[in-house]
């Protein structure tokens, strides 16, 4: 089972994503946590470590920004890194390049296709 | 030749005097040495008029010791007469000391003269005192404090006025005026400059004469009225004519070429530069024959007659070799190399301005550098040499970050077009947009000196009128003189004269007056379309900062409506596969997942919806009229849309929101609108505080902006508050004024302060306070009734 952090300010984030993916939490395939901070979610990550992780999150946040988190956690974690998929604005090649930069393991533009978001979680695994 | 004689004689004499006095007795030493100090500072003094500075400082120090020494004999301090002589002595002694070294070192020119004020103040002496006041001004306006200055130049006047000393009152009166001048009250100094004329014409006094006429003329100057300026200083001129003062003759003429050629009259301005200059060759005097040199060639320049300024130049530039001012050669040099380029000897041109690139850098002129580096970039763009032109462009744009808008503009909008002769659109595209920011900026300085100008020619032009009006008066009082006198002798016929003469001058008056009238409405009525201008500009400036915020935030909404439809869609197909298979209980559950969708597609969608009203709230006139308004959601809205703003201008910026709403709070009667700008505009202040203290590297430094409300019984608060560096103390009195702004040239109006605060204060009777403290943060509190 993959565990997935997603990382987003926006509260709604949680239905919208275990709606998406109903079927597959039903099968245990996935299991999502949540956290609405990059502080929350350097938090909550060091409780899931010894778990395959991906983390997913947004990079226009209040306080500490998605491609801050990354790096943080990119530093903090080496054995084995765990995975981060950034999610921004259509069109923000600024920060996906600043994203692959920086180390991310892929990038999705909003509005987040869920279909092409299930096929990069599978290529990943 | 005659007056350095009688300084040598003078020295001489005090060499003299200090032999003499060795070995007599205490009472008589002590006669002798205060006529000695007396004869020191006589010294110095003329030595300042001459301009020894270093000589005079010398004998003033002299002066100081002896006067020391002197005060702490017995026979002194018991002696209420002695003592009262030496400290003024002794206060003058300081006061020549500080006059030696007011350019070189004001600051301590102030000090020394502030305590020589105490010690004058001891005395009781009035006249001393005027003079120590009148020198404290001077040493304010070296320092351009000229507020202070002005306060100092009052003092001095008004104990002028009291010792009944009228020289040194006008002399003074001329000071105050000049002051004025310099801080923009024109009419104030126009009063002050007539009243000294007034008095030294009384008294015969020429030289304060001529100052009081020439100031008067340039303050004419000022206010663009050439022919009253003119007229002015050909009354100088006159004067120095009838004192057979050749080379105060020759300054009026270069001051009559500086009117005339700002007034636009070219050829008038050079014949007369021409005639001081014929007359200085004849003098001994190096800089201002130079300066006559440099006016002609700019004229003849400007009247392109190039090669003529050329030769001018030259002999300016030779002039630069006697001269120790090293200015005076970039400023050759410059002009030089700019009359080389035009006349395409580009050689030539390149090395003045190679030389005035050097002394420049050598004083450390960052003015000047920038100004030899672009004619040096234009020589070679001249050449066709683009790659050198934009070497030398970008060290211009270097030296001239602190320089004057215009030439920033000029810089840049050079760069572009070497860019983009070079093929490299990108940067040229960068480089004309950073012309337009400059330009902008510059649009706004210009549009704020026209508001200046525009009031003080009103003030200048009211002051004139209530000056005529004196005038008219005392003219009228003359004829009603004159008419008594002739009454008796023939009453019928001058009475009827004498009231035909007063007819007219009323008739004058009255049209007079409808002329000013006029003028001053038009005047209004332009203040009143700039100021307007000016409104909308910021207005739409804080738009520009909200747009990108407003596509950002209207996004998150619509994805959700998005996402949220397609999944429930997804969801009622299921709910209709479950019915088929009879599991009823698994499709209610679905169903409320559904009904729960369908909330929240409707919650985003009013999100999406109240950004667009309050975009289209902020670009819309006011309305004017208070409405019931949530405070908390309005705060909240504009803190979210400023911060995505900036996030979107500048990607490395962030910082943390937070919110403390009172929810007690309920709608209060606001106008919309206004209240946005004003919560709109102190957020963006706070976020950009907060960042520009992120970008000095502070360590652990989270930027955090908090927007509070607070409701009371009869008030509602709304706190803003950064955690950034803070408002220094000199500033702090001068934010809610127009147009200030610490924000580099071409990002901010400097309105917005001003106008939030007459929106809270005029339009919702409320108070806008600051709290601040250095390097901790700020807090901006609007309060207002409930």
């Amino acid at each position: 089972m993959i565990k997935i952090l997603v990382v987003d300010d926006e509260a709604d984030i949680q239905p919208l994503f275990e709606q998406r993916f109903r079927k597959e939490i039903k099968s245990e395939d996935v299991s999502f946590e949540f956290a609405f901070s990059g502080e929350e979610a350097l938090v909550c990550l060091d409780k899931y470590l010894h778990e395959a992780v991906l983390i997913l999150s947004d990079i226009n946040m209040p306080g500490m920004s998605g491609l801050e988190l990354l790096s943080r956690i990119k530093a903090k974690h080496h054995d084995p890194p765990p995975m981060v998929m950034m999610i921004s604005a259509y069109g923000d090649s600024e920060n996906q390049k600043a994203a692959m930069d920086l180390g991310a393991d892929g990038f999705i533009s909003k509005p987040v296709d869920f279909a092409v978001l299930k096929e990069k979680i599978k290529a990943l695994f | 030749m005659k007056k350095c004689f009688v300084l040598f004689l003078m020295i001489a004499a005090a060499g003299q005097m200090s032999v003499a006095i060795a070995g007599k007795g205490a009472n008589h030493s002590v006669l002798h040495d205060t006529a000695r100090i007396a004869y020191l500072n006589k010294l110095a003094e003329m030595l300042l008029k001459n301009n020894y500075y270093d000589s005079s400082m010398v004998y003033s120090s002299q002066a100081i010791e002896i006067s020391d020494s002197l005060l702490r004999l017995s026979t002194v301090k018991n002696n209420s007469i002695y003592q009262t002589r030496c400290k003024m002595l002794k206060a003058k002694a300081m006061a020549n000391f500080s006059n030696g070294l007011i350019y070189n070192k004001p600051n301590d020119a102030l000090d020394t003269l502030k305590s020589a004020l105490k010690l004058a103040k001891e005395t009781g002496n009035k006249s001393l005192e005027a003079v120590i006041y009148a020198d404290i001004g001077n040493a304010y306006n070296s320092l351009s404090k000229d507020k202070a200055a002005l306060v100092n130049h009052l003092r001095s006047v008004s104990l002028f006025r009291e010792t009944g000393s009228k020289k040194e009152l006008a002399w003074q009166l001329n000071s105050v005026g000049i002051t004025q001048r310099v801080l923009g009250n024109y009419g104030d100094a126009l009063e002050y400059m007539m009243e000294s004329l007034k008095i030294s014409r009384s008294i015969g006094d020429s030289n304060t004469t001529i100052e009081a006429l020439l100031a008067i003329g340039f303050t004419y100057a000022f206010v663009e009225m050439w022919d009253d300026a003119l007229k002015f200083q050909a009354q100088a001129l006159d004067i120095y004519r009838e004192m057979n003062d050749s080379l105060g003759i020759a300054r009026i003429y270069n001051d009559m070429g500086v009117t005339n050629m700002r007034a636009g009259k070219l050829e008038v301005a050079l014949d007369q530069h021409k005639k001081a200059l014929a007359i200085r060759l004849k003098s001994k005097e190096h800089y201002y024959t130079f300066a006559s040199f440099l006016y002609i060639g700019d004229l003849l320049e400007k009247l392109n007659r190039i090669p003529e300024a050329i030769q001018y130049y030259e002999s300016a530039f030779n002039y630069t070799k006697f001269s120790s001012f090293r200015v005076s050669q970039i400023d050759a040099g410059i002009s030089l190399g700019r009359a080389y380029q035009k006349s395409q000897d580009y050689d030539k041109a390149l090395n003045m301005l190679t030389l005035a690139y050097e002394v420049a850098l050598e004083m450390d002129d960052r003015s000047f550098q920038a100004q030899a580096a672009l004619f040096k970039a234009k020589v070679y763009l001249a050449k066709e040499n683009p790659r050198l032109a934009l070497f030398w462009l970008h060290n211009a744009e270097k030296a001239a970050a602190e320089s004057s808008l215009v030439f920033l503009a000029e810089i840049y909008q050079s760069i572009g077009e070497t860019y983009s002769k070079m093929g490299d659109f990108r940067n040229a595209y960068l480089n004309q947009l950073k012309y337009s920011r400059v330009k902008d900026s510059m649009d706004v300085a210009e549009n704020l000196e026209k508001i200046a100008r525009l009031s003080n020619r009103l003030e200048f032009e009211n002051k004139q009128a209530l000056q005529n009006q004196n005038h008219e008066k005392e003219l009228i009082l003359k004829q009603a003189e004159i008419r008594r006198e002739k009454v008796t002798r023939n009453f019928s016929l001058f009475g009827m004269f004498v009231a035909m003469v007063l007819m007219i001058i009323a008739f004058i008056r009255f049209v007079e007056k409808q002329k000013l009238n006029k003028k001053l409405s038009e005047t209004l009525s332009d203040l009143k379309s700039t100021q307007s201008q000016l409104i909308q500009r910021e207005k739409m400036a804080s738009l520009g900062e909200l747009a990108a915020g407003i596509s950002h935030e209207i996004q998150n909404p619509l994805n959700f409506v998005n996402n949220f439809s397609e999944v429930s869609r997804e969801l009622i197909t299921e709910v209709f596969e479950e019915l088929s298979k009879g599991n009823q209980q698994d499709a209610m559950n679905i169903l409320e997942d559904v009904k729960e969708n369908l909330d929240k597609i409707n919650h985003h969608g009013k999100r999406a919806d109240s950004i667009i009203k309050g975009m289209l709230q902020h670009s819309r006139s006011s309305s004017g009229t208070k409405e019931p308004t949530d405070i908390n959601a309005l705060a909240d809205e504009f803190l979210r849309l400023a911060y995505h703003g900036l996030r979107a201008r500048d990607k490395s910026f962030n910082a943390l929101m937070k919110t403390d709403f009172d929810q007690k709070l309920g709608k209060v009667n606001v106008i919309p609108q206004d209240m946005g700008r004003v919560i709109l505009n102190l957020i963006t202040n706070a976020f950009y505080a907060a960042n520009e203290k992120r970008i000095t590297g502070k360590e652990n430094y989270q930027p955090t902006v908090q927007v509070s409300t607070r409701k009371t019984k009869d008030k509602v608060m709304v706190l803003v508050q950064d955690n950034g560096n803070g408002i220094p103390q000199h500033v702090l009195g001068k934010i809610f004024q127009p147009f200030f702004t610490t924000k580099p040239a071409g990002e901010g109006t400097g309105l917005g302060l001003s106008m939030s605060y007459d929106i809270v204060t005029k339009g919702h009777g409320g108070e806008l306070t600051v709290e601040t403290s250095e390097g901790l943060g700020t807090t901006f509190t609007i309060v207002i009734p409930a």
